[in-house]
């Protein structure tokens, strides 16, 4: 089996504790990333729903500006944003390099598209529903909690499979500052060294993550509905 | 008691112009234990007149009395507790579909100081009223549209309320489960004494439940009574568009322009439409006139309603005799029946 191995793919079998701690660095970043992105998404896709015009905490300038911060960090490429983010990233984490460092601009990068993940799914709760809530003498926050976040969980899941998907992608720039992880892995060996074998065996890799991660969303959305 | 003074809800657009008049100067009383219609055409005010009554919808101007209390002078955290007495079904009955049966109509308990066990007694009680118990851990996407009404109607009920606004609550139904949903909104009204504003844009609707009734057309009350005196006696012309979607009078009439040769109708002959109202004697008139003026008076149709328990009836009937004697029976006719008109000579 060794052998065999060594005969397809032989800088796979060479490198592959370096293949191993990679993998673990791309889990690590994605995970942690995904944590924070989650709680903040999860916060300003409520705010964006409920200050919206008509919402149930009306705010024209909360949501005009909220609107337009995430656009605005949307727009800008993740590799550049790792670098304006720099000096904050130092103060934040300590470090502007390695895995830790990488952490604050994935997350940076990835509450906007979040945010914006929960704001489609919230706004897909039926008005009627929001009403009717209203009618029997539920408060805001009680509407958020019992309505919002309860009938949209579907659709937020949806979202977040997407997103950690995304982070996935994003998570693969993090070699730039020396994050590691297996974008970096498949770039510094397979690119650079021509080890074909390397870059293959790593979409593989990332194509079985990306497969498991979608097949588990898909599962819990379908089990809510 | 519920009473409306000088509400008026105006939607701001930005032009001042094309600010709509969703609701203007609409001035209602409704007492304890009514069934109130509000019908009207699509567009009319109603709906934003029925949010105004839970605030749902803010009035631009004028008080919402609710049991003495002017509901838009309330905090907001007292506004959530008027409004748990005050329930409200929907067109679309607006269910959450993340919930059972038993959990929507346990919505409205949610916080409050019931035990578990109370809360179960509680919703499986309101179930129970509404024929639905069996269907307690089922999801609303389970059930017809009849069904998911019901529920809503349970969960309205969870905090005992003393008002059930109904909002176009039949609309989506078919005129079967229509015909249960009234009966079963009808025997609420009965055994909790609850009182119901039903918003609707079918006169069969209002016929078969309210007691009072008021027609509303460009965001005003054009017209408003009981429900007998506004099906006999309609003062609007949109009442009477509302009334005659009811029967099949239009199309009666349809015939007699276009085809009476049909309906075997001969030259000298007089068609003439009238009301009967509960007292029979209108009906002697007819057999009285035929006998003393020599003519014939037939009925090509009729209409008959029961109004909370007393009918009323439109006809149709066909004059036919020798000479002037016609006219003569039709003279003393107009004098003795209600709402006598020619409506064709042949």
């Amino acid at each position: 089996m060794y052998e065999f191995l060594q005969g397809i793919i032989p800088n796979v079998v060479k490198t592959f504790p370096e293949m191993t701690k990679a993998f673990f660095q791309t889990l690590q970043m994605v995970g942690i990333s995904a944590l924070w992105s989650a709680a903040f998404g999860v916060f300003f896709g409520v705010v964006l729903v409920v200050t919206a015009p008509g919402g149930i905490m009306e705010n024209r300038i909360v949501n005009s500006v909220l609107d337009k911060v995430i656009n605005v960090f949307r727009s800008i490429p993740f590799v550049i944003l790792i670098a304006l983010l720099l000096p904050l990233t130092r103060i934040i984490m300590g470090t502007s390099i390695g895995t830790k460092g990488a952490i604050f601009p994935l997350v940076i990068g990835t509450i906007p598209f979040f945010s914006r993940q929960i704001h489609s799914a919230l706004c897909e709760v039926d008005k009627g529903v929001i009403e009717a809530a209203q009618a029997m003498g539920s408060g805001p926050w009680e509407i958020v909690f019992r309505v919002y976040l309860r009938e949209g969980l579907g659709g937020m899941i949806r979202g977040a499979t997407i997103t950690i998907i995304n982070l996935i992608a994003l998570s693969a720039m993090a070699g730039c500052v020396g994050g590691g992880g297996l974008g970096d892995y498949a770039i510094r060996y397979g690119f650079q060294r021509f080890q074909t074998d390397v870059t293959i065996v790593t979409v593989i890799v990332l194509l079985i993550l990306v497969t498991i991660i979608q097949s588990v969303g898909n599962l819990l959305t379908k089990r809510l509905q | 008691m519920i009473e409306l003074r000088q509400v008026c809800k105006t939607f701001e657009t930005g032009a001042r112009e094309a600010n709509v008049h969703a609701v203007r100067n609409v001035s209602l009383t409704i007492g304890d234990g009514e069934i109130f219609g509000i019908i009207g055409f699509s567009g009319a005010g109603k709906s934003t007149l029925v949010r105004c009554i839970n605030l749902l919808e803010r009035p631009t101007s004028g008080e919402v009395i609710i049991d003495g209390q002017d509901l838009t002078k309330y905090s907001e955290k007292d506004l959530r507790a008027a409004r748990k007495k005050i329930g409200m079904i929907f067109q679309h009955f607006n269910l959450m579909k993340s919930r059972t049966v038993f959990e929507n109509v346990a919505y409205p308990l949610l916080g409050s100081k019931m035990t578990r066990e109370q809360k179960r007694e509680k919703v499986m009680g309101l179930l129970d009223i509404v024929g639905l118990t069996e269907k307690a851990n089922a999801y609303p996407s389970q059930l017809s549209g009849g069904q998911k009404q019901r529920v809503a109607i349970a969960r309205a009920l969870a905090n005992d309320p003393s008002v059930l606004l109904c909002d176009e609550a039949t609309s989506a139904l078919d005129p079967q489960t229509t015909q249960d949903i009234l009966k079963l909104l009808r025997e609420l009204n009965q055994s909790l004494h609850l009182t119901i504003v039903l918003i609707t844009h079918e006169m069969a609707v209002v016929k078969q439940v309210c007691t009072r009734v008021a027609v509303m057309e460009e965001g005003c009350v054009v017209e408003e009574g009981s429900i007998y005196d506004v099906f006999s006696h309609p003062q609007q012309p949109i009442t009477r568009r509302f009334i005659r979607t009811t029967t099949h009078i239009d199309s009666v009439e349809e015939i007699l322009k276009t085809d009476p040769a049909s309906l075997g109708l001969v030259p000298g002959d007089i068609v003439v439409r009238y009301d009967c109202s509960g007292d029979s004697a209108s009906q002697a008139v007819v057999s009285r006139l035929s006998r003393e003026y020599g003519v014939d008076i037939s009925i090509i149709f009729g209409n008959v309603e029961m109004l909370l328990g007393t009918p009323f009836g439109t006809m149709i009937v066909v004059f036919r005799g020798e000479g002037d004697a016609v006219q003569r029976a039709l003279d003393a006719f107009t004098k003795a029946a209600s709402r006598v008109e020619v409506i064709r000579r042949v």
